[in-house]
């Protein structure tokens, strides 16, 4: 780093210990933080405003747990319009590619930093710490996304840190043995999901999970309890759209349904993972599973789940392989028949034991 | 000489291909034949030159033809950004894997994906014009 480097990169350490000191004097004005857990990692949330609390923890509400004695990671999310203050628009200075994007990450890896001008949003996360906090100009303000998989960024850094990771993947389980659905908006993954739901098979997660491949074996976790299905899935699931959490949406914005208040016995807090399976929708007569090279699955698995996560891009794509390297992957052929593929599904997993 | 963009990439080796992705960018690709083997020697420090002879020596190339094949895939991997332009000495021969590829020479394949790149351009978690919001890209940032 160049001597004029190293006084832009201090400029970035003085804003974040700002920020992280005005979260911290908010927060002590706050009721006490509520712990929630997903896999190894424990969040310790105080949210400012009722609205941001309401937004931020629907899609989490499965997670929260009474306090242990783990060590958690406090998180604080403010409300500029709830606390009086604005967050700021970003007034740093630009000399590396990410800046670009508004993201910063510290040389020692320590402090990410994350800044969002359309929500006004700032994330920042400083691991020495254990500290968080999200700053947003107004919860009226987050978009529909948020109600779904809050806090995001946060558990994508927090998990590169541990042996886990982010997946933008389904999970289905039957018989405590489990599948990583992969795959991109469209390819068939939550119309199965949903339809694996009917037969009777569990989940612990549609869009996003968290993967983990410590002992004893590959893990997925439930991070969010959020399926969301665009309106020709949800005609299929026509049971669900009472359910509905989002009736007013916008006509390009996917119906969301959150899992606790549907079918709350079926959202499960960890599934043992015994492979991971890209559903390709076909016109075959039946269902099927075939072998398929890994190079395949993590083509299906690793792009789209990196595109859709900012910093520690490498780690990430390294802890997918990884995982995709450690398990079967398989092909699922679908129909144009969910429920029949689900069933199908359903009753290889029970034939796995 | 080009080296692989390491700090824009990430790179798996399987049997029969190698999965880049480009996260900046939003794109992926599938290495397979030759560009298999010419990319881990890149990444292993080879030069232009150096990857002739090696692939020349891997597969029984006559020599024109393996100059040709590397500076077709170079090409290819540079309009691609998965290689850059470096000021750096190449390390020498010792140390290339010459099992790197399939057994048998095929022509390199750089196969790209785009179909998740509006992920990147236009995906709201990751930036949007501020006055205009979601889908309208800022306009660019000049680095200091």
């Amino acid at each position: 780093m160049t001597q004029p480097q190293a006084v832009m990169a201090a400029r970035y350490d003085a804003f974040i210990d700002d920020v992280l000191a005005f979260a911290e004097g908010r927060a002590a004005a706050l009721p006490a933080a509520v712990p929630y857990r997903f896999g190894p990692l424990r969040v310790d949330l105080q949210v400012e405003g009722t609205e941001l609390a309401r937004r931020l923890t629907m899609a989490i509400r499965h997670a929260a747990r009474p306090a242990d004695a783990t060590e958690g990671v406090r998180v604080i999310a403010l409300d500029g319009s709830a606390c009086g203050r604005r967050p700021p628009t970003w007034d740093l200075p630009t000399y590396e590619r990410r800046h670009l994007e508004r993201l910063h990450v510290s040389p020692d890896g320590r402090r990410l930093l994350h800044h969002n001008p359309d929500t006004s949003n700032w994330t920042i996360l400083d691991r020495q710490r254990n500290l968080a906090v999200t700053w947003t100009a107004s919860a009226d303000r987050l978009p529909d996304w948020e109600d779904s998989f809050p806090l995001r960024s946060i558990l994508h850094w927090l998990s590169t840190g541990h042996d886990c990771c982010l997946a933008h993947a389904a999970v289905v389980e039957r018989g405590g043995r489990g599948v990583l659905l992969t795959g991109r908006g469209g390819s068939g993954k939550s119309t199965t999901t949903v339809a694996a739901l009917f037969e009777g098979l569990r989940t612990c997660g549609d869009d996003f999970v968290m993967v983990d491949q410590a002992a004893p074996g590959p893990a997925a976790y439930c991070l969010y309890d959020t399926i969301k299905l665009d309106e020709n899935a949800l005609a299929r699931f026509e049971e669900l759209r009472p359910q509905v959490a989002n009736p007013e949406r916008a006509d390009d914005q996917k119906a969301r349904v959150h899992l606790t208040d549907v079918m709350p016995d079926q959202l499960v807090a960890s599934v043992p993972l015994i492979g991971v399976v890209q559903p390709v929708i076909t016109d075959d007569a039946a269902p099927s599973l075939q072998p398929v090279s890994p190079g395949v699955v993590l083509r299906a698995l690793a792009p789209t789940t990196l595109f859709l996560l900012r910093g520690e891009e490498t780690v990430l794509a390294d802890k997918l392989a990884r995982l995709v390297r450690s398990l079967p992957t398989w092909q699922l052929r679908l129909t144009r028949d969910p429920r029949a593929s689900a069933a199908y599904l359903g009753a290889w997993l029970e034939g796995q034991g | 000489m080009l080296l692989t963009n390491n700090a824009q990439i990430s790179a798996e080796t399987f049997e029969t291909e190698i999965v880049v992705i480009h996260f900046l960018r939003g794109t992926y690709f599938s290495l397979r034949g030759a560009a298999m083997a010419l990319w881990q020697w890149l990444q292993a420090g080879a030069d232009e030159v150096t990857l002739a002879e090696l692939l020349a020596e891997r597969y029984g190339l006559d020599p024109e033809r393996s100059r040709a094949e590397v500076a077709a895939t170079l090409a290819r991997l540079g309009e691609c950004e998965l290689v850059v332009e470096s000021d750096q000495a190449a390390p020498g021969r010792a140390g290339y894997d010459m099992t790197a590829g399939p057994a048998l020479f095929e022509a390199a394949v750089v196969e790209a994906f785009e179909d998740l790149q509006e992920l990147i351009a236009i995906d709201p978690v990751h930036e949007v014009d501020p006055m205009q919001g979601w889908p309208h890209r800022p306009a660019p940032v000049q680095l200091d």
